[in-house]
């Protein structure tokens, strides 16, 4: 077998085979999330520079579209490319390609270029537009519920608190309407933050689906 | 259900990253909300991704040095990036007529950085600078409970996301989500039910226009929005 990632065996790359391959790179996107998967998981070095050796260069294109100056195009893939290198535990292969995960920690690090440049006062940071690199927990479960948070705000959720469980319910009053931190219930209540997290995460999403149901 | 949405031409530019900043912030603030919307990013997305591996790779030896210098930076360094994001984070919310909220990620962080809230009362309409945004202001928004919008004209556009509560207009009622795009030929007058308040996210055109700068590089407005 020539290449690192053939057609058939996209799984568990061994070390060994590895070792013993030549730098070819895959041919299909889920190759990639494997050699990215293997960063993250091993630190693999083999793996990043087969992955930088591909995207490196053609960053640096998509950079000069907009940026103009090619000092400007390296500085944005070197940006890129060291958050894959020190961030790959956040990408999420069931959330898409790596590819794409790739292209958007560019698009990213280009807008914050872009905004730098353009001398202006204004704060619109790529990360409060474009979430990307936000750790997992803090991520899609923690904004999911803007809508329903809102609601539960104005007092117009009462009548769904039965279908949360009472610890649930305690919880998330604390966390909502005594506006405390996480930590603080976790002490108070002497559980484990985790505890915390997943209750919220549960009564929120109980409260969604008795309301969704409520609608229909 | 969220019924408004920005075109697809819109979604597109904010995919591709390459939207005036204040619309980029309205698009964003919607797709946060927009699970639909949200899918159609990730699926434009996909394919920027696709042109960005199509894209030519002939310049490969200045890469060297710097395949070095990121491998060199050390495995602590990534050890500490996971940990970074890890802290008790409260929730923020923004109090204003006696009501709380809690704002979308895309201006909580701009709310936040604001020493502490300056909100505006005029006639039962409550008003918050976020800032400047290129030629777009961004705003908070709160109206009260039965009260009616006076007319206002901008230059060329202003675009709503409704945050939470309703408003209502000739085209029909907006929910939380709802994504408004006015442009100065549409006149509308806007206006809460009298139990219901309204806030939203305004962004529109400054009074002055800049002409100068970075903005000039990104896609003019008017051939996305038409």
């Amino acid at each position: 077998m020539m290449g690192v990632v053939s057609q058939d065996t996209k799984h568990n790359i061994s070390q060994h085979e590895l070792a013993k391959s030549v730098m070819v790179e895959p041919e299909k996107p889920n190759d990639w999330s494997e050699l990215l998967h293997r960063v993250a998981m091993h630190r693999d070095r083999r793996a990043y520079t087969l992955i930088f050796n591909h995207f490196a260069p053609r960053l640096k294109s998509f950079g000069l579209k907009l940026l103009k100056q090619e000092q400007l195009a390296m500085e944005m893939v070197q940006d890129t490319m060291l958050n894959v290198w020190l961030k790959s535990h956040l990408f999420d292969s069931s959330k898409g390609a790596a590819s794409t995960w790739i292209y958007t920690i560019a698009r990213n690090v280009r807008y914050d270029m872009l905004r730098k440049a353009s001398h202006k006062k204004e704060e619109n940071f790529a990360d409060d537009l474009w979430p990307i690199l936000e750790e997992r927990s803090n991520n899609n479960e923690h904004h999911a519920f803007t809508l329903l948070e809102n609601l539960l705000l104005q007092g117009e959720l009462v009548q769904f608190y039965p279908v949360m469980s009472e610890c649930q319910q305690i919880v998330i009053e604390k966390v909502y309407l005594e506006e405390k931190s996480q930590q603080e219930v976790a002490d108070e209540l002497q559980i484990p933050l985790g505890t915390v997290k997943s209750r919220i995460r549960l009564g929120l999403g109980k409260m969604q689906q008795a309301m969704e149901q409520d609608h229909d | 259900m969220i019924k408004f949405h920005p075109s697809e031409r819109l979604l597109r530019g904010f995919a591709a990253g390459e939207l005036s900043s204040g619309i980029n912030l309205a698009v964003a603030t919607h797709v946060e909300y927009c699970q639909c919307c949200s899918e159609t990013v990730a699926a434009i997305e996909d394919e920027l991704a696709f042109d960005l591996c199509k894209l030519d790779d002939e310049i490969q030896s200045p890469f060297d040095d710097m395949l070095t210098s990121i491998l060199s930076a050390s495995d602590e360094t990534a050890v500490l990036a996971k940990d970074a994001f890890t802290t008790d984070k409260r929730e923020s919310f923004v109090q204003i007529d006696g009501k709380k909220f809690k704002l979308p990620r895309t201006v909580q962080r701009k709310m936040e950085r604001q020493e502490g809230q300056n909100w505006r009362n005029l006639a039962g309409i409550h008003s918050s600078a976020l800032g400047d945004f290129d030629e777009y202001r961004a705003s908070l928004i709160y109206i009260e409970p039965g009260v009616q919008v006076p007319m206002h004209k901008h230059k060329s556009i202003e675009m709503t996301v409704v945050l939470a509560g309703s408003l209502s207009d000739e085209q029909g009622v907006y929910k939380p989500g709802d994504f408004i795009v006015l442009d100065n030929n549409i006149e509308h007058s806007p206006k809460t039910q009298q139990s219901q308040c309204c806030l939203c996210l305004t962004v529109m055109d400054a009074p002055i226009q800049f002409t100068q700068g970075i903005s000039r590089l990104l896609n003019p407005i008017a051939h996305l929005l038409f």
